[in-house]
């Protein structure tokens, strides 16, 4: 017994050990990325206050300043470095960024050609510094200006206001995405987005495109979203866990809800599959034993008029419906025509209508 | 070696305590990868590969199946008004059922003029219209014109799954509305379908959100069929903000069955019968929206109805009046941006039936490394032959193992009334790529000023 304790002391002290390492791993990787950043070294263009920006910042082909900088331009001055040094290099390629420093990391339109004639001092550390800040300070300046200073001097308020961003962005979709609480976007936005979406599409499309309505609102895509998506548990998809046996409840909970996006033929096609009908004999068919008897407490009959809706999700597959096989003059159905009938559908509606032709044909 | 010990104490003796801490520590660290300077393709390609069991009469089938997803927008900048996409999938089931199926989704082109005023899509396409998606083969032209009004017309071949023919059934349709601010509009709309070239539905709606008020929207819509001269569905919805952290929201919708059934159907002569149905949400946002309160109760009520007799009923059948109602208790804590905590209590009751349910969702990201967990346990009043408890059980991780490449593992369990016992594992491979066309000039973002984009 005492052996048994010790060995279970000390599987207890390992299996912490072991989370301990996991979690400080984790620790650790989180860390790094940060680690990183903090070590990277910014250009110290406070020891550069002579030079003008694009002394180092050359243009390109098509008039485009470049953030990029390369030890040739460095060796205009600095010639007593040895070229292709290690360290070197890795200065330069530290103070071009992860971002290799591209043109513009980020995809908006904007061109520095344009702005050349209408800011003062353009090239100058003044100039350069109306955007980017005091770049000859220790702190150094912004290398990409905030919206905020774009919009010091361009005029999108009316652009702001209505989620224009096209003009100024190309894409928004590669940015990363904010937390969802930022957004209009509520704990309850998924049931609601109706209300945006008929519409304020417009508004919809500056972030997404019909290809992500798709990936939720196509009813035939194998694999219901919140599966496809197990990790984005909190998005509450409709159909989320276990539906399918909640699936009848929920459809009598909000009748109109399942074939707002689901077709009837939908349902049919599963029930027979899975042979849960009740003409296949399936033991878990969805009707109530006697459904079809007329004059049991669970005829059919009843909860057809008091919600046809419910029926009509599985067994309306239009014109040739399988009701009509029972529900005809002279069938076992009886006629399907209410009281007044002949009052309030005119005869000029027998000939238009695909379902009474299944037995009117030809308007008779 | 002696933290270990420590951290042992530490971790008998207050385990919630050590679980929050770490948490709290090392979760929300999230990895975010430079955007490239600029692209023409995006879109994602999601590969899954799927299996499950599906319950038939006499056996359980065991199916495996990959699926292909593709998903690719294209947007040149030389032509930066006209955009392509196209949504489409593909699988396979091996094993014990052996099929391939496959669909295009959406596959469009869209123009939209520089200042955004006109906007034309032709291709396959959703809609959003008439408190339904319509999804349609065919052209969709909508048009900004001066003093906030606009207009969209539409129309086209319903979409049948699997490329069937859906020759029978067009649809088209009309809308103006009118628009104040960059959120509040009203419109008015018009949609007509054809099926074997007759008219199936003549529909006006209306529809409207008006935001006068940073703290009040008002929305509603209503929709009539002009053949039957019937009122088909209406409804309405207040939200108040009164304060940063509350939302409130009360709404009513009525509808008649004969909203959602076709013309041509059996049922469609049936019944006259309504539902009215009213709600009543409360969102509580507190800690900057880090945590998030919400309550959720809906009431559904069936009137009165008598069927008088005819020849199918020798008397008169009465059905008394019946409600159900669906109360929803949402708890959510945001460890902004990464992580979710989140706790839902429903019950739903029914004149002689229902069921209560609970939900505990968690998810985290550590670094590039999301864990989710989704339990759900559901008991039920009343079932047809079989047990009363459903259980569902699905623990799952991705791991963004390099810019745009996501891999996602997922383990399900349930246990429910129809299939008893069931397991699911799922493998996705997800890539969202940004590509941009080698012939494609880095002057094409110089150029767009000089066209006026910049004022």
């Amino acid at each position: 017994m005492q052996m048994l304790g010790g060995w279970q002391k000390s599987t207890w002290r390992h299996g912490i050990a072991l989370a301990l390492i996991f979690v400080g791993w984790f620790g650790i990787s989180a860390c790094r990325d940060y680690i990183k950043e903090a070590k990277r070294k910014p250009f110290p263009h406070a020891h550069h206050p002579l030079l003008a920006c694009n002394t180092c910042h050359t243009a390109d082909a098509q008039g485009q300043m470049k953030l990029t900088v390369t030890v040739k331009q460095c060796r205009f001055c600095h010639t007593e470095a040895p070229p292709h040094q290690p360290a070197w290099l890795a200065f330069v390629s530290q103070i071009n960024g992860p971002s290799g420093g591209s043109a513009s990391p980020r995809p908006i339109f904007f061109s520095h050609t344009t702005h050349a004639a209408r800011i003062k001092g353009y090239g100058t550390a003044q100039g350069c510094g109306t955007c980017h800040g005091d770049v000859t300070s220790r702190k150094g300046g912004v290398r990409t200006p905030t919206m905020a200073t774009c919009l010091s001097c361009h005029n999108h308020q009316k652009d702001y206001d209505e989620m224009n961003c096209k003009r100024c962005h190309q894409d928004l979709r590669q940015y990363p995405l904010k937390p969802l609480s930022d957004y209009h976007h509520g704990p309850d936005f998924a049931r609601n987005h109706k209300r945006f979406a008929v519409g304020r599409v417009d508004l919809c499309v500056t972030c997404h495109d019909q290809p992500f309505c798709a990936r939720c609102h196509d009813p035939n895509l194998p694999g219901k979203p919140s599966l496809r998506f197990p990790t984005d548990v909190i998005q509450g998809f409709i159909h989320r866990g276990d539906y399918i046996s909640r699936h009848g409840r929920e459809a009598r909970l909000q009748p109109s809800l399942c074939n707002r996006c689901h077709g009837e033929s939908r349902c049919v096609t599963c029930h027979q599959n899975s042979r849960r009908s009740v003409l296949q004999g399936g033991r878990t068919s969805p009707h109530p034993a006697g459904y079809v008897r007329r004059g049991g407490q669970a005829f059919h009959g009843r909860d057809a008029r008091r919600d046809p809706s419910q029926c009509q999700s599985c067994h309306d597959q239009g014109a040739k419906s399988n009701c009509v096989n029972c529900h005809k003059v002279g069938g076992i159905g009886g006629t399907p025509h209410p009281p007044g009938w002949r009052i309030n559908n005119s005869r000029f509606q027998a000939t238009q209508n695909g379902m009474c032709r299944v037995c009117h044909g030809g308007g008779r | 070696m002696r933290s270990i010990p420590v951290a042992g104490h530490f971790w008998r003796k207050y385990p919630l305590a050590v679980v929050c801490v770490a948490w709290l520590v090392l979760g929300g660290r999230s990895v975010v990868y430079a955007a490239p300077p600029s692209a023409a393709f995006s879109g994602f390609s999601e590969t899954l590969l799927r299996y499950y069991q599906q319950e038939e009469v006499d056996r359980i089938k065991n199916i495996l199946g990959p699926i292909e997803i593709l998903a690719i927008s294209a947007n040149l900048p030389q032509l930066p008004t006209l955009s392509f996409h196209l949504f489409g999938w593909g699988q396979v089931s091996f094993l014990d059922e052996l099929q391939a199926t496959g669909d295009l989704n959406t596959a469009y082109i869209s123009y939209r003029d520089p200042k955004q005023k006109i906007w034309l899509s032709v291709g396959r396409q959703y809609l959003y219209q008439d408190q339904k998606v319509l999804h349609f083969d065919g052209a969709r032209f909508e048009a900004r014109l001066p003093y906030g009004f606009g207009v969209r017309v539409f129309g086209g071949f319903a979409v049948r799954p699997q490329f069937a023919p859906s020759a029978d059934y067009f649809l088209t349709g009309v809308r103006l509305s009118h628009r104040v601010g960059h959120i509040s509009e009203v419109g008015v709309t018009f949609l007509e379908t054809l099926e074997e070239g007759r008219p199936a539905h003549e529909i006006l709606g209306l529809d409207a959100l008006v935001v006068p008020f940073s703290w009040l929207e008002l929305s509603g819509s209503a929709s009539a069929d002009l053949h039957l001269l019937t009122l088909r569905q209406a409804g309405g919805r207040v939200d108040l903000v009164p304060w940063k952290w509350l939302r409130l929201s009360l709404g009513y919708e009525y509808a008649t069955p004969s909203a959602f059934i076709s013309k041509n159907s059996i049922f469609s002569v049936f019944s006259t019968q309504a539902y009215h149905e009213a709600y009543a949400q409360a969102w509580v946002y507190l800690f900057g929206r880090r945590l998030a309160i919400g309550a959720d109760l809906r009431f559904l009520h069936l009137p009165d109805a008598t069927i008088p007799s005819d020849e199918t009923e020798a008397r008169d059948i009465k059905f008394p009046s019946g409600e159900q109602d669906r109360i929803h208790i949402r708890w959510m804590y945001l460890q902004e941006p990464t992580g979710w905590l989140g706790l839902t209590l429903e019950r739903a009751r029914e004149t002689d039936d229902g069921h209560l349910g609970v939900r505990l969702f968690w998810q985290q990201q550590f670094w590039v490394f999301w864990l989710a967990l989704d339990l759900q346990y559901y008991h039920y009043s009343q079932f047809l032959g079989g047990m009363p408890h459903g259980i569902f059980a699905a623990l799952s991780g991705k791991w963004q193992f390099a810019p745009g490449w996501e891999l996602v593992g997922s383990a399900t369990f349930t246990s429910n009334p129809f299939v008893v016992q069931s397991w699911m594992g799922l493998l996705k491979l997800r890539y969202t790529f940004f590509f941009a066309l080698p012939s494609a000039p880095p002057s094409a973002m110089s150029a767009a000023p000089q066209q006026g984009r910049l004022r």
